[in-house]
């Protein structure tokens, strides 16, 4: 999976979450600043992503206590996120 | 006990807020001109529930409340949907809302709200989790609560972080007031406003869990967000882990972490972390004693509950209390490593499995529920729930999606919902 069908599939996650009330854009910052998402949202996010990795083959993994590590980055934008996706697709 | 007017004294010629909260900020001084609420009706022994927030008409409702001697429950908005029970379970006579007062008639008794009647002393009602089943009914003696607050203390000024309902959040407001401090009540709870208000304040204290400070590390806003003046951020409420707090350390060098730990049942416990880097905790404090048995940390203070109004005591004869905390000893420090329970717990508000799953099974169609905990490095836990439909039935997904977040709080609300066999699950495990 390419950079742009990860961010693809992050936004619409993000908006699903939203439920469409807001317009996200890449550099939205996941945490803090105008992020409009908060911590049980941020997982509902998550939790998708790992039902559309199935869908798209691979697993998501967040969980673990390797991606905790990696956590401090990956929830820093929704470029970020969609970048550790795409990665994680090519596993 | 006349606390407005002691605390009037107190606070006499000092010029400074007890109180900034988003709105603006709050001398003592001022509280005894604010629009009092109408509390003719209300009589000392009463149970009354005051539904509020650290705002000053609630801390106003509070602090007169506790002076009339009446058995306090201090509940918030987010739980509304649980108030209708949480009413039945404490006996409720009188429920405050902003200057709403409205009188509930029953003909219940409960023996340990007639002994703090006889006593004329203030209650305290507040819900926990229990082992099994429905939140529980803590009740504590105020009046002997409210003794710890004769003893003069050195305050720090501090943002109260924690909510109107729990023990530890009350606390703080009682603290800050007895003690000439200042308290202050950030905007929001988003790491953003957290540490803006931490700026704009000078806060020394900062009292948190450690899913907020999961989200303090994720969201790249430390070191350089973090105030100097910031000495000491706790936590506790939830289970702490040791990659998170020694990046914490390596990050803010000059904080020092301190661990809290706190039972509702128990009252307020002291505690002592090993150092900032350690979760090895000492548990003491006056009246207080602990041990282990079977690796589970076991706790009697003298500063404990009355007892549950909806359920047996907890206590055994001899008035132990088991935390039901595993905990790992070194050198009479303790470290908690999990729970000999199903409670959840995310981002630090605890509640049983079984709980979801109540509400869960009144959802038409849905035979079978089980709720799941499962980790998560944003909030520690959530709930996954897998319900099984009545024979030849579906199960409208979507609708008992809309059907829990009526009833449930956003914290209890399943993040996953599966349609599946409940029954396959648990026979599977056990092959």
């Amino acid at each position: 999976m390419n950079i742009e069908q990860a961010k693809e599939i992050v936004i619409s996650a993000i908006n699903t979450a939203l439920e469409g009330k807001a317009e996200i854009t890449e550099d939205m910052q996941l945490i803090g600043g105008e992020s409009l998402l908060d911590s049980m949202k941020l997982v509902e996010v998550c939790l998708a992503l790992e039902d559309l990795a199935d869908e798209h083959g691979f697993e998501f993994d967040w969980t673990s206590e390797s991606a905790m590590s990696k956590s401090r980055s990956m929830f820093r934008s929704v470029a970020a996120l969609a970048e550790e996706f795409a990665n994680q697709s090519e596993v | 006990m006349d606390i407005i007017e002691k605390l009037s004294e107190r606070w006499s010629g000092i010029d400074y807020p007890f109180l900034i909260h988003a709105n603006g900020s709050l001398k003592f001084d001022e509280v005894a001109k604010q629009q009092h609420v109408d509390l003719a009706e209300v009589k000392s022994g009463d149970v009354v529930a005051l539904i509020g927030d650290f705002n000053p008409q609630s801390i106003l409702s509070l602090l007169q409340l506790i002076d009339k001697n009446v058995i306090l429950v201090p509940l918030t908005v987010d739980t509304r949907a649980q108030h209708e029970y949480f009413f039945e379970s404490a006996l409720v006579d009188v429920v405050i809302e902003g200057s709403d007062v409205k009188r509930i008639h029953h003909s219940q008794k409960h023996v340990l709200i007639d002994e703090l009647k006889a006593k004329e002393h203030a209650g305290l009602v507040l819900f926990s989790t229990g082992t099994t089943g429905r939140p529980k009914a803590i009740l504590h003696d105020l009046t002997l609560f409210m003794q710890r607050f004769e003893t003069p203390r050195p305050t720090l000024k501090t943002i109260n972080f924690l909510l109107f309902d729990h023990i530890g959040g009350l606390n703080t407001l009682l603290h800050t007031l007895f003690n000439k401090g200042t308290v202050v009540a950030p905007k929001s709870r988003s790491v953003e406003d957290i540490l803006a208000t931490c700026a704009e304040h000078e806060i020394e204290v900062l009292p948190t869990t450690p899913t907020f400070l999961r989200m303090i590390l994720m969201s790249g806003l430390i070191p350089e967000g973090v105030p100097k003046s910031l000495r000491i951020i706790t936590y506790g409420t939830e289970r702490m882990d040791q990659p998170t707090l020694d990046a914490l350390c390596e990050l803010l060098p000059n904080v020092e972490f301190r661990q809290t730990f706190g039972m509702s049942e128990l009252g307020i416990v002291r505690v002592k972390s090993e150092s900032s880097n350690s979760l090895f905790m000492k548990v003491g404090g006056e009246g207080v004693e602990t041990r282990v048995v079977d690796n589970v940390l076991e706790i009697r203070s003298q500063t404990r509950m009355l007892g549950y109004l909806n359920a047996e005591s907890p206590f055994d004869d001899e008035g132990w209390y088991n935390t039901k905390d595993i905990v790992e000893e070194r050198d009479k420090y303790y470290k908690v490593t999990g729970r000999t329970s199903e409670v959840i717990n995310v981002g630090g508000l605890k509640f049983m499995a079984s709980e979801v799953e109540r509400v869960a099974l009144q959802y038409e169609r849905v035979e079978l529920a089980k709720a799941e905990a499962k980790p998560n490095p944003i909030t520690g836990q959530h709930v996954e729930l897998t319900v099984q439909s009545a024979c030849n039935s579906e199960v409208d997904k979507v609708g008992l999606k809309m059907f829990l977040a009526a009833q449930l709080p956003n914290h209890m609300m399943p993040k996953r919902i599966r349609v599946a066999s409940v029954g396959v699950g648990h026979r599977f495990k056990r092959i």
